[in-house]
């Protein structure tokens, strides 16, 4: 999954079809690759239009396809770069819980790229900061609250004190 | 259709008659429309106005085709290969910059007076103008895209008619809409100066000479109208063809 998952979805095919690509890259035959891609959507609860082309979704909408062709393939390992930075807020938070929702769900690995702490936290069981160019691992911060999250969780004070701790070993590792 | 597109050709029709009707103008230089209706009317029931017509459609057809099959292969692999690229593009702008009537003595001490002479012209500066197009839409397939589908297990023949020819098909796509306009403007152009006894451009500089001007209106008037066509023809099919085309 990369950031800028507009390039990636395939403009000239459906919502459905786009998440269809994915198992109809493994060889699985077009009708019954749509038939998993709709019952896949169906079990996760994706609302829209399926015989919109990407052009006649919201941004938010696109990334759902985007990420739903990544999951259908049932990958053991999800890489997420960056994958929330061009949405809006209420958009964002939609996107986390799905994320989180579908990688509960199939039990794969998931490692996110991200410059979002609180978006790091609300995701992870393990944050891992990394330093500047030539990156290494600065820290490793274990992320003990439990699944499944909601929002709210962001205003707790357990999370607010680990935030603190992060962007404090952040500072240090900026100004150093 | 909308109704308001009929008030801009309604007015010209209008002025056209009450300048010509006043007696504002000699008629030698514009006739009034119900004489080039006339004419027109004459053209086509003695059947020259088809045989010019069909002689000119075959030459831009043709012309057409040739430009696009010739500018596809020529310009794919310029657009696979950046080195390739900037190796010929300065030749390509060059021929593609030059104005095709500088061409046409060439062409006929190459091909004769013949169809051929006519055709390759067009052909020739459509090409370049089609591998340009080509090019420039293989070398802008998404990165990202080519890579998210690779890492689906998307390869060989699959990742060619799925993802690479679907990404690159609107920017050739534009370049056909280019280049059909372009090859009815110069087939006209050949039509004028290339000996023939048939074609719409002919017909124009054969009535100029005779000084029938109505009849020269009217074969204007059918030129304007088959490049007309020919536009929303192209315009149509490109929305169809490509209709993701331009939108995100």
């Amino acid at each position: 999954m990369f950031q800028n998952f507009r390039d990636v979805l395939l403009p000239w095919e459906t919502a459905l079809d786009n998440v269809a690509f994915g198992l109809r890259a493994q060889g699985i035959p077009r009708e019954v690759a749509r038939r998993m891609a709709a019952s896949f959507m169906d079990e996760h609860g994706v609302d829209f239009p399926r015989n919109n082309y990407p052009y006649q979704l919201s941004i938010g909408q696109q990334q759902t396809v985007a990420l739903a062709r990544t999951m259908v393939q049932n990958p053991a390992n999800v890489l997420l770069d960056e994958p929330f930075a061009s949405l809006d807020h209420t958009a964002r938070f939609h996107m986390q819980s799905l994320v989180v929702s579908l990688i509960r769900a199939s039990g794969a690995t998931m490692v996110v790229v991200s410059h979002d702490v609180d978006e790091c936290l609300f995701l992870s069981q393990e944050l891992m900061l990394l330093s500047k160019r030539p990156a290494r691992s600065v820290k490793r911060f274990p992320v003990p609250f439990e699944f499944p999250r909601k929002h709210e969780l962001l205003a707790s004070g357990e999370f607010a004190a680990l935030r603190q701790e992060v962007i404090a070993a952040f500072l240090k590792e900026v100004e150093a | 259709m909308k109704w308001r597109m009929l008030i801009g050709p309604a007015v010209v029709l209008l002025l056209w008659t009450v300048v010509t009707t006043a007696g504002l103008v000699r008629p030698i230089f514009l006739p009034p429309p119900q004489q080039v209706f006339h004419a027109l009317y004459l053209l086509a029931a003695d059947g020259t106005l088809w045989v010019d017509s069909g002689a000119t459609l075959y030459r831009t057809g043709v012309a057409f085709l040739v430009a696009a099959i010739v500018g596809l292969l020529i310009g794919v692999p310029l657009g696979i290969s950046a080195r390739l690229y900037e190796s010929f593009e300065v030749v390509f702008a060059f021929f593609r910059s030059m104005p095709s009537p500088a061409l046409v003595p060439l062409a006929m001490l190459l091909f004769g007076i013949s169809n051929l002479a006519r055709i390759s012209v067009a052909a020739f500066t459509c090409s370049l103008i089609n591998a340009i197009q080509g090019a420039y839409a293989v070398r802008q397939i998404p990165r990202h895209r080519v890579l998210a589908a690779r890492l689906a297990g998307a390869g060989g023949a699959f990742l060619l008619t799925r993802v690479l020819i679907p990404s690159a098909l609107p920017g050739v796509v534009a370049g056909w809409r280019i280049t059909l306009s372009l090859s009815l403007i110069i087939i006209v152009v050949t039509e004028m100066f290339i000996g023939t006894r048939s074609g719409l451009g002919m017909r124009i500089y054969d009535f100029h000479l005779m000084f029938r001007s109505a009849d020269m209106y009217a074969v204007i008037l059918v030129v304007g109208i088959m490049g007309y066509a020919l536009n929303k023809g192209v315009e149509v099919a490109e929305s169809r063809l490509v209709h993701w085309s331009g939108k995100f």
